[in-house]
């Protein structure tokens, strides 16, 4: 309401043509990568299809905290994005070719598949046959939250890999160590100490104006080039802004940051893989290793039963398949037990866990049950 | 036959268009997006790109299912 009522916003609206997507039936998966946990996503562009960038963000832990995915969008910031876009199609416009190579790297390498419909997995759930073009119905449409699933579940049926960036998508900046302005684009409010953030010199008040050569319109455009980045040999050059004068910082991230900084066990559409491999446990990072917080409500019983009768609530698991999950400076995230399963093990393996009750160290072993298709669909 | 058949078809998606041109018109207007400003394209970002080449403005697409 407060939108429709916002003279600003209407006279910026006007300068753009204006395009709404109710569902992500049909859209080319390839040219729109965005993150699939928000419910609300922008896209500014050139008609060339060139990208100039993104608005929206999830919120971490959207679910867990009941705050929307949309939480961390704010009509200003909104507004300032618009009015970044507005000043690039003008630099874009006006010259054409010192603009592409700045802009090349808005846009993702194509996915395997180009429509969500036409993934393996869509086929293989038919729950998709029911997409009907009718724009008013929205149970049989494509969500954009199922995106993620379809894509690692399609990865799984024609033995793909799964790779770290698909798991630990769209970083949030707070990974390497900075929280932005939701109203204010690219501004830095926080700056976590012995960050890669604060490593490289960024100071709070600091506002992001490029990264690399690509221009940043907000926290969206920020995530973006985390997701796109390298698990191996990482390095950006920021472009700041800093009391009215422009400097440059770099940022520098260890191998294997994902894993290091992320997390994406609390992206609420992963939970049917969490259901499948950890018997509907809730799983929550803990000193030694992976503590099990409880267990899945009753109507999950029937899936991993092996697992359900040997795992307990406050039980922590120190070792799986013979490998210790302590690497001796920290222990693996629940991000990382996750992740291993899903890529390591099959349905039907067999998988020997070590944990800790009560000060006893106990082994088992506990075979994998087939994903129910239910749980991995919407 | 063939020319029957061709009409048949053409006259029974004659008959559904309206209903689904009907269908989309309601889902606008509870979106209220007329609201902010008049002429949005729904559903589909080439329909909007193109617009953006004629007109030489920039395009805003926006992902957002019905609430």
């Amino acid at each position: 309401m407060v939108a429709r009522d916002d003279p600003e916003l209407k006279a910026l609206l006007e300068k753009f043509v204006t395009v709404r997507c109710v569902q992500m039936g049909g859209v080319d998966l390839g040219l729109f990568q965005f993150d699939p946990m928000l419910s609300w996503s922008v896209f500014f562009m050139n008609g060339d299809k060139t990208i100039y960038g993104r608005f929206g963000s999830a919120h971490t832990d959207a679910k867990r905290s009941k705050k929307d995915s949309n939480s961390n969008h704010t009509l200003a910031g909104l507004k300032e994005a618009m009015r970044g876009a507005l000043e690039v199609h003008e630099g874009y416009t006006t010259a054409p070719q010192s603009w592409k190579g700045k802009l090349a790297g808005k846009t993702g390498a194509p996915w395997p598949w180009k429509h969500a419909e036409k993934t393996p997995a869509a086929r293989k759930y038919k729950r998709l046959e029911r997409i009907k073009h009718s724009a008013r119905d929205t149970k049989g449409c494509v969500h954009c939250h199922e995106v993620q699933r379809l894509l690692i579940d399609s990865c799984f049926m024609k033995k793909k890999p799964v790779t770290d960036a698909m798991l630990w998508m769209y970083p949030h900046p707070e990974w390497i160590g900075i929280t932005l302005d939701r109203d204010q684009a690219a501004t830095v409010t926080k700056v976590e100490p012995d960050s890669p953030a604060a490593q490289a010199g960024l100071q709070v008040g600091d506002r992001i104006r490029t990264i690399g050569d690509q221009p940043i319109l907000s926290p969206a455009d920020v995530t973006w080039v985390l997701h796109q980045t390298p698990d191996v040999g990482a390095r950006h050059i920021l472009g700041i802004v800093r009391d009215g004068e422009g400097r440059s910082l770099t940022v520098r991230l260890a191998d294997g940051w994902r894993r290091q900084y992320g997390d994406f066990a609390w992206r609420y559409r992963i939970a049917g893989y969490a259901m499948w491999l950890w018997a509907g446990a809730t799983l929550q990072d803990h000193a030694e290793g992976v503590r099990i917080a409880s267990h899945a409500p009753w109507w999950f019983k029937k899936d991993n039963k092996d697992a359900r009768k040997i795992l307990k609530p406050r039980d922590v698991i120190v070792a799986v398949d013979g490998k210790d999950t302590h690497d001796g400076t920290r222990p693996w995230t629940r991000s990382t037990y996750l992740a291993y399963l899903m890529r390591e093990k099959a349905p039907g393996s067999t998988v020997r866990i070590v944990l800790i009750r009560d000060k006893e160290r106990l082994e088992h072993r506990f075979k994998l049950p087939k994903p129910r298709p239910e749980l991995l669909g919407h | 036959m063939q020319v029957r058949l061709s009409l048949a078809v053409g006259l029974i998606l004659c008959a559904l268009a309206p209903l689904h041109a009907e269908e989309a018109r309601d889902l606008r207007e509870a979106l209220a997006d007329h609201a902010l400003k008049g002429d949005w394209i729904y559903d589909d970002a080439d329909k909007g790109l193109e617009e953006g080449r004629k007109t030489g403005k920039p395009v805003l697409i926006s992902f957002r299912c019905v609430p």
